[in-house]
């Protein structure tokens, strides 16, 4: 009881010490990392701001294809004095809709409202597509005009700040944990006022966790504040459950150097190893898993698919009327009725390049895929990397979201499909009241809880495994190590 | 004191983390310039398969109206140099074909970073990005204690009574960091230099010496402020902190903080304003007006007197001409923005030595944006020089037979094949050695340090 008694102000007297030790590297550390995330932000709002430059630009040229057409068609309405027409009397391509369904508008993938926080790969992913009448695996992609040379540096983001910086803060404020004061002979000091070592550890580590926590708070509100001031205002919960993915890699890294000092005496080889440790996580493994994986499951060249398309191309050009015959026998339904000629041979081209095409870009992506469901394991072998992925997919910018983009897109194909195909097939010409029915695409962002759900385990699974490391270092049987050291 | 530098190196070499560290690099460098070389032998050799192929196609591509073979068009490949194969660079950021097609000015297409997952954010995996990140890192690793461990364990007492003067001591440890050095490299050197006499490296013989010159100085630079920074800090760990951190401005923050995202039109934005600029220009009929007014003001003919020309030719190879200089004006807009960008970006070399050994890095292996501009240039001068051979070709038809004549293989072939550019502009060259003037400037200039720094305080007493 005596010895509770006198705790509370024995770990209030070492925080003081302590505090007083670490001020200079607490303050020049925050001042860095508030300039490092302000920096991050206004990067992170720019790229945003352009990849939402490009989407408006893209909706707005297909909005504008689309009322050209319209208004052209109303006209030759108004000339004709009818609207529903066969196509054979009325030859102006604008009314066809074989021409309509193969020069079809983009299709957008935006940026999330997140996604200045963490640029991830999205800036080397198709921003748009155009709808023609092929799959949608072989739409045409548009990608943004990005600087090469930021593209190879990579982007200065606030999960770069969070994922690879904060982790340098954790270790240079951990290093004095306990090697120092072994090294100095505090701790016989320390064993007079009845405090053994394990206690002066719990104490010196529940300090920097709580400044850690300040720390991690201070700054998710400068980028709360920041961002409100930029015009994209975050919601509060979103700051939350980065803050929690951040504190998770944040109590690892507190564990691994207990672990460190627990059975390390040298401050610089302490040093040494969790700088190493911090570059493995951070660079060496993920690149080198990256580097296996792709080697593993190589993806299909992007020469052998351009290869085929003008194989492909070459032959529908030569082989037309024969490609015509063959899709006609294959679609009875197109032959009687109206002259469809035009449709046809669209029709029958955009088959040919199916077949050609399809089997490789569908090969490409079951290598992708492969390849992305190894890449999910290093996220239980690097805390860097799980944590960069979490927020990733937090905050929208992670190959999952475009994933989802992709299968939107091809259930937005079947829309477009249905709406055009009977009028293909019958062979009438589109009047001006159908282009108000067209079908839209709108990309239905996943939900907040599901985002949270697919993104939770890494943080919380490096979290877990630094409090064991922790609990580790705390309570590790000392006999077993000095047996060992005798042995 | 040879002989002290021996033992250091012998002792050093005992050490079994440092061999571990040294064994471990070595390996690494290996493994991944193994891989990078794969990368590179597959784009050589499919290159070479690709441009074949391409050109079957055209050369077989039939009877067919010149025009229509313009639209139909060709590609352009890039060429990589045998030393991307150390350095990728931009490579994979920048398209590795450029579509040459009537009418348009396309950009680069199929950049192989559009196909990769890059897990880490820090850098790419590349022997270059290991010879300046990594390699750095461990001569930090390797020499931060080289000294500061000396003083605190009472060895350098010991050795002073060895009649061992303070400069021979810190000498011998800038020797034995440099030996080091070099026992790491050794594998990847030897490997690397069999890949580059395999791949036809001879012709660029004076590339590979300033690229591997600067190297060295960059290296050169950091054993020299890893030996004054633990011969300044009585704490080992000190100096490794103070080290680890000009790692990582110099490496990561700084480069990073100055390339943010700049006023880069959007894709969409760009081709509006060319759409915008093309719609301007007159249509068929307006220029068929305008074509036949000026031939015949140029031939002194009357309204109803035959053209000796085909008009409808005349008015194709008038309307690219406009198109072309549409597009230039835009392209030339949009790459003046990247090298403005860039120039701002490099200006900092003098004061951060990784841009300048960044920029002769990329610069002597091809693989920057300078090398991909040029590639861009040349393939659209080969363009217009293309499309506008297929034009000329209509112009011997009559104005009714432009668009129903068929050329056949004859004219397909007398159009020489592409060819990436190879020679580089004494301008690139002047950048490349002055970035290397000035790492070597680093470098002397941190030898320099070292030598005021022994003789003027006694820093190893």
């Amino acid at each position: 009881m005596n010895s509770g008694f006198y705790f509370l102000p024995q770990v209030m007297a070492v925080w003081r010490v302590e505090l007083l030790r670490l001020q200079r590297t607490l303050s020049w550390s925050g001042v860095f990392l508030s300039f490092f995330m302000a920096l991050a932000v206004l990067n992170g709002v720019s790229f945003s701001v352009h990849q939402q430059q490009n989407v408006d630009g893209l909706t707005q040229q297909s909005e504008a294809w689309k009322n050209k057409q319209a208004q052209q068609t109303k006209l030759r309405e108004l000339q004709l004095g009818s609207t529903q027409k066969p196509l054979q009397p009325d030859k102006k391509i604008y009314r066809n809709p074989a021409y309509l369904a193969n020069t079809g508008p983009y299709v957008s993938y935006p940026p999330a409202a997140s996604s200045f926080l963490s640029v991830g790969q999205s800036p080397l992913l198709p921003q748009s597509h155009r709808v023609t009448l092929m799959p949608s695996l072989l739409w045409e992609p548009v990608y943004n005009i990005f600087h090469p040379m930021q593209l190879w540096l990579g982007y200065f983001d606030v999960t770069f700040v969070f994922s690879y910086l904060f982790p340098l803060f954790v270790i240079l404020i951990t290093l004095d944990l306990l090697a120092d004061e072994r090294l100095n002979g505090n701790l016989s000091l320390y064993a007079t006022y009845q405090w053994s070592w394990q206690k002066l550890l719990a104490a010196k580590l529940i300090l920097r966790g709580l400044l850690i926590a300040l720390l991690l708070m201070g700054l998710s509100f400068e980028v709360l504040g920041l961002a409100a001031f930029l015009g994209h205002p975050l919601p509060l919960s979103l700051l939350w459950v980065g803050f929690c993915f951040n504190a998770g890699q944040a109590l690892f890294w507190l564990g691994l150097a207990a672990c460190c000092h627990r059975w390390q005496k040298q401050p610089a080889l302490i040093g040494l190893g969790l700088t190493a440790c911090w570059l493995s996580f951070a660079w060496v493994v993920p690149a080198m898993v990256g580097q296996w994986v792709s080697a593993y499951h190589p993806v299909p060249s992007r020469f052998t698919y351009l290869q085929h398309y003008r194989e492909t191309e070459e032959s529908v050009r030569k082989q037309q009327d024969r490609e015509t015959a063959t899709y006609l026998q294959d679609h009875p339904e197109m032959q009687g009725g109206a002259d469809n000629t035009y449709a046809v041979k669209q029709l029958a081209k955009a088959k040919r390049f199916s077949e050609a095409l399809a089997p490789l870009a569908m090969g490409y992506q079951a290598q992708l895929n492969a390849q992305l469901k190894w890449v999910n394991t290093v996220r239980f072998v690097s805390p860097i990397y799980g944590v960069q992925e979490s927020l990733q997919r937090l905050y929208g910018s992670n190959r999952q979201r475009y994933m989802a983009y992709t299968l939107q897109m091809d259930q937005f194909r079947h829309a477009w499909l249905q709406f055009f195909q009977p009028k293909i097939e019958q062979g009438i010409a589109l009047s001006s009241a159908d282009f108000k029915m067209f079908p839209g695409f709108t990309f239905q962002e996943p939900s907040f809880a599901s985002r949270v759900t697919s993104a939770f385990v890494p943080p919380l699974f490096w979290a877990v495994l630094g409090m064991l490391l922790t609990g580790l270092s705390l309570y590790f049987p000392e006999r077993i190590i000095k047996s060992r050291r005798s042995h | 004191m040879i002989i002290f530098c021996w033992h250091s190196l012998r002792y050093q070499l005992k050490k079994p983390l440092l061999c571990a560290c040294l064994g471990a690099m070595a390996l690494l460098l290996c493994w991944s310039l193994f891989h990078t070389a794969q990368a590179w032998n597959d784009y050589v050799s499919q290159h070479r398969q690709w441009d074949q192929a391409q050109r079957h196609l055209w050369e077989g591509q039939g009877e067919l109206n010149p025009h229509s073979a313009a639209h139909h068009g060709l590609y352009a490949f890039k060429t990589w140099q045998p030393l991307s194969l150390l350095e990728p660079g931009l490579h994979a950021y920048l398209g590795s074909a450029v579509f040459l097609e009537a009418h348009h000015q396309n950009v680069g297409r199929f950049s192989p970073a559009q196909d990769q997952l890059r897990l880490s954010e820090v850098s790419v995996f590349t022997p270059a990005a290991l010879f300046q990140h990594a390699v750095p890192l461990v001569v930090i690793l390797l020499g931060y204690g080289l000294i500061s461990d000396l003083r605190s364990q009472g060895t350098l007492q010991f050795l002073m009574a060895q009649q061992l003067s303070r400069s021979q001591l810190f000498m011998s440890q800038v020797l034995v960091l440099y030996a080091l050095l070099l026992i790491m490299l050794f594998p990847v050197g030897s490997y690397a230099l069999v890949l580059l006499m395999r791949s036809g490296a001879e012709s660029s013989v004076w590339h590979s010496v300033l690229f591997a010159a600067s190297y060295f100085f960059y290296w050169g630079l950091f054993i020299h402020l890893t030996l004054l920074a633990s011969a300044y800090f009585k704490q080992s760990r000190q100096a490794l902190w103070l080290m680890f951190s000009f790692w990582m401005v110099n490496g990561f923050a700084l480069p990073r903080s100055l390339m943010l995202q700049q006023n880069l039109p959007a894709y969409s934005v760009l081709e509006t304003q060319i759409r915008r600029d093309i719609d301007v220009l007159p249509d068929w009929s307006a220029r068929t007006i305008q074509e036949e007014q000026r031939l015949r003001k140029r031939y002194h003919l009357g309204s109803q007197a035959p053209l000796p020309v085909n008009l409808e030719a005349e008015v194709l190879k008038a309307s690219e001409k406009e198109e072309t200089a549409v597009y230039n004006r835009h392209m030339q807009a949009l790459n003046m923005q990247y090298q403005k960008q860039l120039d701002t970006y490099y200006r900092w070399r003098y004061t951060v030595p990784f841009l300048a050994l960044q920029q002769v890095s990329q610069g002597v292996s091809q693989s920057d944006f300078a090398a991909h501009t040029q590639f861009l240039d040349a393939a659209e001068a080969y363009r217009q020089a293309f499309v506008l051979h297929l034009n000329e070709a209509l112009s011997k038809q009559t104005a009714e037979a432009t668009f129903s004549y068929t050329a056949d293989s004859q004219l397909w072939r007398s159009i020489p094949s592409f060819r990436s550019p190879q020679q580089v502009s004494a301008e690139r060259i002047a950048q490349w050695v002055m970035s290397g003037g000035t790492l070597m400037l680093w470098w002397l200039l941190s030898f320099g340090v070292i030598q005021i720094y022994k003789s003027r305080y006694g820093v190893l007493s």
